[in-house]
């Protein structure tokens, strides 16, 4: 990808004005992408993202430049301007660029570009007609299948050199529904790190017809009613309530700089007593899974919440710098046009005891939220909120009619104290999570749960 | 770069491609984020993208690289050539090749390229500083940035076009979080010029500041049916996820409640929503579209019809229209539908004005989460807001920790009168005066 001797000039000018340390990330990336829509192509792309991204830090104070020139000369004045804008007393660095090995537990058995985009565009049909056949209410359908390769090469002056490959595979189905002149969709989006064996792997009909579904049993459900009352949320993308509730107010990014609520609270009863909570970025070929993170650490199990006790933030190396604590292999970034900062990988409430179906009966009258869209969180302030994309009342502990358009909000802190039943069904689901260093594959993941009472926004 | 496009313009002919054009976008940015008075982020960057489409077999195909040397050539034709092959689209689009005249557009402003970075940081800290001078409750600014961008758009193709854009501007942003005991509340200001001495730091360090201390302690109100002032900035961000709605190709699939909706009301009398693609110094501004068509003004609401959708040239050919030069492109992107610059027109009250005539009602000061609480296709939208209480059309009691909900083409009808206060929102292109919305439906207590 780049010559270690050019790698080594390029770092030196990074630090040549007095700065503590440098940087450099080499993003080659290749990315395909093809949208069926109302039985054809509609749109289809290939390209090649190619950039280096350096970052100089100094103390605490960072500088980050980026440009896509593969010319040395290039780099080097990029990596000037860098230590330019550092500029104090120069100290003398010196070392070794070692080259580090990277195991690599994301085994890709079809390289997506070795897949023909006819192959690829059978499988979209497919989705396309299992989703468009369901049901007379469905009136349209997209699907979408992306592919991307992400080649990296990570050096810095404390003479890391690694390199890693990262390989995603997604598909997407979406359906609409219409009844009465209203439209409703319904939606299903599983991704891996994986390559193609993973589109060949799912069950196309299956999923179409679970997206279709939700389409059509929303475009008939009445509203869902507004106020205060327990939830029972679902497994799998149901674990976005915890990534936005919990997950970002635990990274170092808020944490570090004090503009988190879970600040000082390590060690501390911060949830109910059946939450423990794990990011884990080392589980094999998950969508939010990791070799290496994009600072070249090797990424980690890291249980967050113990038994109510917060045990664990995620850190980056600048945050930890920082907070006086060692990284977690959390330092992550969309490309190189972002300098890495604290993010989740796979983030769920791990399996508890109960049985779903005992925790809709243990429930007299609440919302049963099936599945989840996405939703934000202000970390400083601890104020999140997520949509219900396919909701249900329970009443008399029995699961009732369809609702739609049910929004759940509340603070993290207090809805993890709420959180009074974990069953035992344990699933993730994949998500794009967006914040300062960009848009990064993360999964999402919990058994259902029952938070006891939450603010449902509604008609 | 003039040589490149003709060596790949040349290859591409001979390995079968008939039409072709290069779209390339270069951009320089400069950001700067202070924390405790110190440089946190500093960052600059200098990128550039190339876009490629073809018509191969008469069928076009799309590819990119940010690589931009030779030996990205055959990538990018074989890639296009790929995309070309499965292009099933019986509505193809075409290589166009010019309109009779374009307007010139006045977006790049020589003045801000002056702008030092010592000034830029300098006022940075300034912002900062008189965030956390307001009030001892002010606990911190997480985020405290100023940037500035300049960026050129050029597309040149095999029918003889060739047209360029170039812009520039600077934007500051600032969030501060205000603690009370175990009471955190955040707020945040930020602009966008063309003039850099428009923007001051004080006022939108406390515009910031007093948000944040405002919404201390304070919960929702009781869920009901409200009177409301819907706020410029909120109304904007809406407006944004909506506009997709607006693109004749989300009607011609289905995906926009818009369709068949055309020459008919759908809104009420004060509503007229205008694409203006001529306004200086807006993100959405520029004398042609990712077609290369010359981009146009239109009144896209007029007093309440819908009057036109937005189409680029298949749309149009479909719907047997022309363009209204919304053809949207990147260079990563397929050719799109997109919103130039879209915000509702002015109205005559000022916003004190219309609390006065709602008298009693809630005013909707902030929304959030628009990208999972707002459907793009129906309209449905429930969202978290913030807000304040109006008695006898006076500002009362403030509120949060509240959901609105409702469907976006009802509340058009339910405008009873627009504010003079036009506002764009963060992106620049997309923009709002305060609203007096006869109801709307509240989740609180």
């Amino acid at each position: 990808m780049l010559e270690k001797n050019i790698i080594y000039d390029v770092l030196t000018a990074a630090v040549s004005k007095g700065a503590d340390f440098a940087e450099i990330f080499l993003d080659d990336t290749v990315a395909s992408n093809i949208n069926y829509v109302d039985k054809q192509v509609e749109s289809t792309q290939s390209g090649r993202d190619f950039g280096i991204g350096i970052r100089v830090i100094k103390d605490l104070n960072c500088v980050y430049v980026y440009t896509n020139s593969f010319l040395k000369d290039d780099m080097i004045d990029t990596a000037l301007k860098a230590a330019a804008a550092m500029e104090s007393v120069k100290k003398d660095i010196t070392f070794d660029l070692r080259k580090g090995q990277v195991k690599n537990r994301n085994i890709i058995e079809i390289m997506p570009d070795t897949v023909t985009k006819q192959e690829k565009l059978e499988y979209l049909k497919r989705a396309y007609n299992a989703a468009i056949t369901y049901d007379q209410c469905i009136k349209q359908a997209s699907v979408t299948q992306m592919d991307k390769v992400q080649n990296i090469l990570i050096a810095n002056t404390e003479g890391l050199l690694k390199r890693d490959r990262r390989v995603y595979t997604r598909m997407f189905i979406s359906a609409v529904a219409e009844h009465n002149g209203e439209m409703q969709t319904g939606f299903t989006g599983p991704g891996s790190h994986r390559g193609f064996e993973f589109i060949k792997s799912l069950d196309i009909e299956q999923l179409a017809k679970e997206a279709a579904e939700t389409a059509k049993k929303m475009a008939y459900a009445g509203y869902c009613k507004a106020g205060t009352y327990p939830v029972v949320i679902d497994n799998g993308f149901g674990g976005v309530i915890f990534h936005e509730a919990c997950g970002h107010s635990l990274e170092a990014t808020s944490v570090a700089k004090g503009n988190s609520v879970f600040c000082g609270k390590s060690g501390q009863k911060i949830a109910a007593d059946c939450v423990t909570a794990i990011d884990d970025g080392t589980l094999p070929n998950e969508w939010g899974s990791l070799n290496i993170d994009d600072e070249g650490t090797v990424t980690k199990k890291n249980v967050l919440i113990k038994d109510g006790i917060l045990k664990s933030y995620l850190i980056d190396n600048l945050n930890g710098k920082r907070m006086g604590m060692p990284s977690t292999g959390s330092g992550r970034r969309q490309n190189y046009r972002f300098a890495p900062t604290s993010r989740m990988t796979n983030t769920y409430i791990d399996a508890g005891k109960m049985k779903r179906e005992d925790i809709i009966s243990a429930t007299d009258f609440g919302l049963y939220a099936k599945q989840m869209g996405g939703g934000s969180v202000n970390p400083g302030t601890g104020e999140f909120n997520f949509a219900v994309v396919e909701g249900y009342m329970i009443r008399n502990g029995k699961i009732a009619e369809p609702v739609r358009g049910a929004t759940l909000i509340g603070k993290g802190s207090e809805v993890l104290m709420n959180i009074d039943m974990v069953a035992d069904n344990l699933e993730m689901a994949q998500g794009m999570c967006g914040s300062i260093s960009g848009n990064i594959p993360t999964n999402v993941g919990q058994p259902a749960i029952r938070v006891s009472k939450i603010i449902v926004g509604g008609r | 770069m003039k040589q490149l496009i003709a060596k790949l313009f040349e290859q591409g002919r001979l390995m079968g491609f008939t039409d072709m054009e290069v779209l390339t976008n270069t951009n320089e940015s400069f950001e700067v984020k202070i924390y405790e008075q110190q440089i946190d982020s500093y960052k600059v960057t200098d990128s550039r993208g190339m876009g490629f489409r073809g018509v191969y077999d008469n069928k076009m195909g799309y590819s990119y690289t940010e690589k931009l040397s030779e030996d990205s050539i055959d990538i990018l034709l074989e890639d296009a050539r790929q995309n070309a092959i499965i292009n099933d689209n019986p509505d193809q689009d075409v290589i166009f090749e010019g309109s009779k005249e374009y307007k010139k557009v006045e977006n790049w402003f020589p003045a801000l390229e002056k702008v030092t970075v010592e000034e830029k940081i300098r006022f940075t800290k300034d912002m900062e500083r008189f965030a956390l001078s307001v009030d001892s409750r002010i606990k911190s600014c997480p985020y405290c940035v100023f940037g500035s961008s300049s960026g050129s758009t050029a597309m040149v193709n095999s029918k003889g076009l060739d047209l360029s854009d170039k812009g520039n501007a600077v934007f500051c942003y600032i969030s501060v979080l205000a603690q009370d005991g175990q009471d955190y509340s955040s707020g945040v200001a930020f602009d966008f010029s063309s003039d850099f001495s428009e923007l001051n730091p004080e006022n939108l360090a406390k515009e910031a500041a007093e948000k944040a201390l405002s919404y201390l302690g304070v919960g929702p109100v009781p869920t009901g049916t409200y009177k409301a002032v819907m706020l410029n900035d909120a109304s904007a961000d809406i407006l944004g996820a909506v506009s997709s709605c607006f693109s004749a190709r989300a009607v011609q699939k289905g995906m926009s409640f818009l369709k068949g909706k055309l020459g008919t009301k759908v809104a009420s009398e004060a509503v007229t929503i205008v694409d203006d693609p001529f306004l200086p110094g807006m993100s959405g501004t520029g004398s042609f579209d990712g077609e290369g068509v010359a981009t146009k003004y239109k009144e896209v609401i007029k007093d309440g019809v819908l009057k036109t959708y937005l189409h680029n040239l298949k749309t149009a050919k479909i719907d047997k229209t022309e363009s209204t030069g919304n053809a949207g492109r990147s260079y990563k992107s397929n050719i799109g539908v997109t919103p130039t610059n879209m915000y509702f027109a002015k109205g005559n009250k000022t916003f004190d004005q219309l609390l006065e005539t709602m008298d009693e009602g809630i005013v909707i000061t902030e929304v959030s989460a628009l990208h999972s609480g707002f459907n793009d296709i129906s309209g449905d939208f429930s969202l978290p807001a913030k807000g304040y209480t109006v008695k006898n059309g006076k500002k009362d009691k403030y509120f949060r920790q509240i959901t609105i909900s409702g469907n976006y083409f009802k509340m058009l009808t339910d405008i009873t009168e627009v504010g003079d206060d036009l506002k764009f929102a963060t992106d620049g292109k997309i923009g709002s005066p305060s609203l007096l919305i006869s109801e709307i439906s509240v989740a609180g207590a």
